[in-house]
């Protein structure tokens, strides 16, 4: 164990007695997703079936009626571009496997995970035909829409990666320029591998019992569940806390930046990040999906957030072990990274 | 032996030049002190030695190694106490010190006894559970000292280790460092308080804008300048006083006399030390006194003489 068990300890009774820290981790996320919760609710945003049409001929129309969240009615095309423009129906699915949706519509995104479903099931042959299950978005009108889970969905998503504040907390430690306890650190033979082990282990171990209490408190407090999934959500929630740590390691060591500033600055992208991925409700996500769709894609929150929507919400795994083996991977050359700029001993200035 | 030499260190901030050619040598055994001004380059020189700052030029060895020396032998030879606090407000003082000790020594017997030998060095025993954050001023440097020396360092580097203390915690913290000189530690020891400088040290090194200025034993830095010495003599009422002025004119290296109220001072030329020999005088004379003292050159004198400014300016 040598200076390992040491740091182990250091940093977890470094925490627990830590009443600022405790607030943020414990007491904030849960401050925050009741506001969201209450505030969101009071817009009448209960998951209620979605309202969608199939044109006669749907090849896969016995499978959607199977799906409890959608209410499906078959009609002709005409019927149902009416009834989409009308707002009666969310989206509907041609006979040649199009599907059309409304894109101002936060039902957009179920259908058109929906739609991705159906596609991935039919490129794997499994119906025995490859329909064309391409998604066109038609912009109709504005319509209020239940936007909950969805919303909670990223800001849960943006909870995990508050494990970087922790791994800012660890670089404060280490770098001789940024305090005099790390300077003095730094005239010890403490191993820094060791240091960052122990301080990750830690402070993601913290954050995913968070996340836990999180998903906990929403489900038996909100009623919203997020824990449908349990081995694949916590598996997600992990990695996400793990990512978060790496992310704040990477930020504490590779720039000159004070930590008083790294702070705030870690607040204000997650919070950007989060809105990106539709934390603020589905409009801006919508148009970055559509005019910079990259955006997105690079974007940690709204790939936790998505795969906590479809895991919770849809019961889907796509994308599931793609998206772990991404945070993890990243998660791991952020790490190292880190640990390479740690070798840095000596400073212009202090 | 020197542990530790800088050689002709150059050290800029900018525009600004921290140490400009600076030398020192700490040698086995000693208490050097390091005595300058805020902003003299003290701190800018000890974070060079320890290897945390990059410097423009010269060179410096710390028990034989290059300061940027990654070896955790050389590490676990050195110690150091900062001026500013650096330890784990949130941990209680046996935590912390434990913590240090950890970083040291992979045996938990080992460990402990280090840990008690340094709570027992700082006075910390009964404070042992308290959080560092809840320690009273004093309690808190003497808190610093313990992490700093709980491995038994061979070179010890203390940093204004008494910075806003009260007398007792002041005086407390000089008599372990004179302590840990005695078990063999080498010190290294930088302050601008003139009376520890001359108290605690065996040699002090005047350092000011980044340049040492003069390096010696206090007597040796006294004699670098032209500062007279002061001998006053107290007669019991006045007696013989218009004697002893006579006298005393005609012995050599009298630079200036005067009496007042029955007290006689005679100022004296450097080197100093007249006073064994104008005791002896008296005596052939026969004048009595009630009291006779001397007064030397103080290292504020020096430090003026050299710098051309006082040291608490």
């Amino acid at each position: 164990m040598g200076q390992f068990g040491s740091h182990l300890k250091l940093l977890g009774k470094m925490t627990l007695k830590n009443k600022s820290s405790l607030f943020w981790v414990f007491v904030y996320p849960l401050l925050l997703v009741t506001m969201m919760s209450i505030a969101f609710r009071g817009a009448g945003m209960k998951l209620q079936p979605i309202p969608v049409a199939a044109e006669q001929g749907f090849y896969y129309t016995v499978f959607l009626e199977n799906i409890d969240m959608l209410d499906l009615t078959v009609m002709d095309s005409h019927e149902a571009e009416k009834a989409l423009r009308e707002g009666k129906v969310a989206g509907y699915f041609r006979a040649d496997g199009v599907l059309i949706i409304r894109e101002d519509s936060s039902e957009s995104r179920i259908l058109g995970e929906i739609g991705d479903e159906l596609k991935r099931a039919a490129a794997a042959g499994r119906q025995g035909i490859n329909p064309d299950f391409s998604t066109q978005y038609v912009s109709i009108a504005e319509q209020e829409a239940d936007l909950l889970f969805d919303i909670l969905s990223m800001t849960v998503a943006m909870f995990t990666l508050y494990a970087y504040f922790s791994g800012i907390g660890m670089i404060d430690l280490l770098q001789a320029n940024l305090s005099p306890l790390a300077a003095r650190l730094s005239t010890t033979p403490l191993s820094r591998l060791s240091f960052l082990t122990a301080g990750t282990l830690i402070n993601t171990c913290l954050s995913f019992l968070e996340m836990i209490l999180v998903a906990l408190y929403l489900k038996f407090i909100w009623g919203i569940n997020f824990l449908s999934d349990l081995p694949r959500t916590l598996l997600l929630f992990l990695a996400a806390c793990f990512f978060g740590v790496a992310v704040g390691l990477f930020v504490g060591s590779s720039n000159k930046l004070s930590t008083k500033a790294k702070i705030p600055l870690g607040i204000s992208i997650m919070l950007v990040l989060g809105a990106f991925g539709g934390m603020m409700g589905a409009e801006l996500r919508l148009y970055l999906d559509r005019h910079l769709p990259w955006l997105n894609r690079g974007n940690p929150v709204n790939l936790i957030g998505r795969l906590l929507y479809r895991l919770n919400a849809l019961s889907s795994t796509r994308e599931y072990t793609a998206g772990i083996l991404i945070l993890v991977f990243g998660a791991l050359v952020l790490s190292l990274s880190s640990l390479l700029f740690l070798q840095r001993r000596q400073f212009k200035s202090l | 032996m020197a542990i530790c030499e800088m050689r002709g260190v150059v050290k800029h901030y900018k525009q600004v030049t921290a140490l400009n050619k600076f030398d020192m040598e700490v040698r086995e055994g000693e208490i050097l002190g390091l005595l300058g001004p805020n902003g003299s380059g003290k701190t800018t020189a000890i974070n060079c030695l320890l290897g945390l700052l990059k410097y423009d030029g010269g060179e410096i060895t710390v028990l034989d190694q290059a300061p940027a020396s990654r070896d955790p032998g050389l590490k676990r030879r050195i110690g150091l106490v900062p001026s500013d606090l650096a330890y784990f407000e949130e941990l209680s003082v046996i935590d912390n010190i434990s913590y240090f000790a950890g970083l040291y020594e992979t045996n938990k017997r080992e460990q402990k006894r280090m840990t008690g030998y340094a709570v027992d060095f700082a006075g910390l025993g009964k404070y042992r559970k308290f959080p560092a954050k809840k320690l009273s001023g004093g309690l808190k440097r003497r808190l610093n000292i313990a992490c700093g020396i709980v491995h038994s360092p061979e070179f010890l580097v203390l940093d204004e280790p008494t910075l806003a203390l009260d007398a007792q915690s002041r005086k407390y913290v000089l008599n372990g460092v004179r302590e840990l000189n005695r078990q063999g530690t080498t010190v290294l020891y930088t302050t601008h308080y003139l009376e520890e400088a001359q108290e605690l040290c065996d040699r002090i090194v005047i350092i000011d804008e980044g340049h040492n200025m003069a390096t010696g034993t206090l007597p040796e830095l006294i004699g670098l300048i032209d500062a007279e010495e002061s001998v006053h003599i107290e007669l019991p009422c006045g007696e013989k006083e218009a004697e002893l002025l006579e006298r005393v004119r005609s012995l050599d290296g009298v630079v200036d006399l005067f009496a007042h109220n029955g007290r006689v001072t005679v100022k004296l030329a450097p080197p100093g030390h007249h006073l064994a020999a104008l005791i002896e005088s008296l005596r052939l004379w026969d004048i009595a006194y009630s009291t006779i003292s001397s007064e030397l050159p103080t290292l504020n004198e020096v430090f003026l003489s050299l710098t051309g400014k006082a040291l608490r300016e």
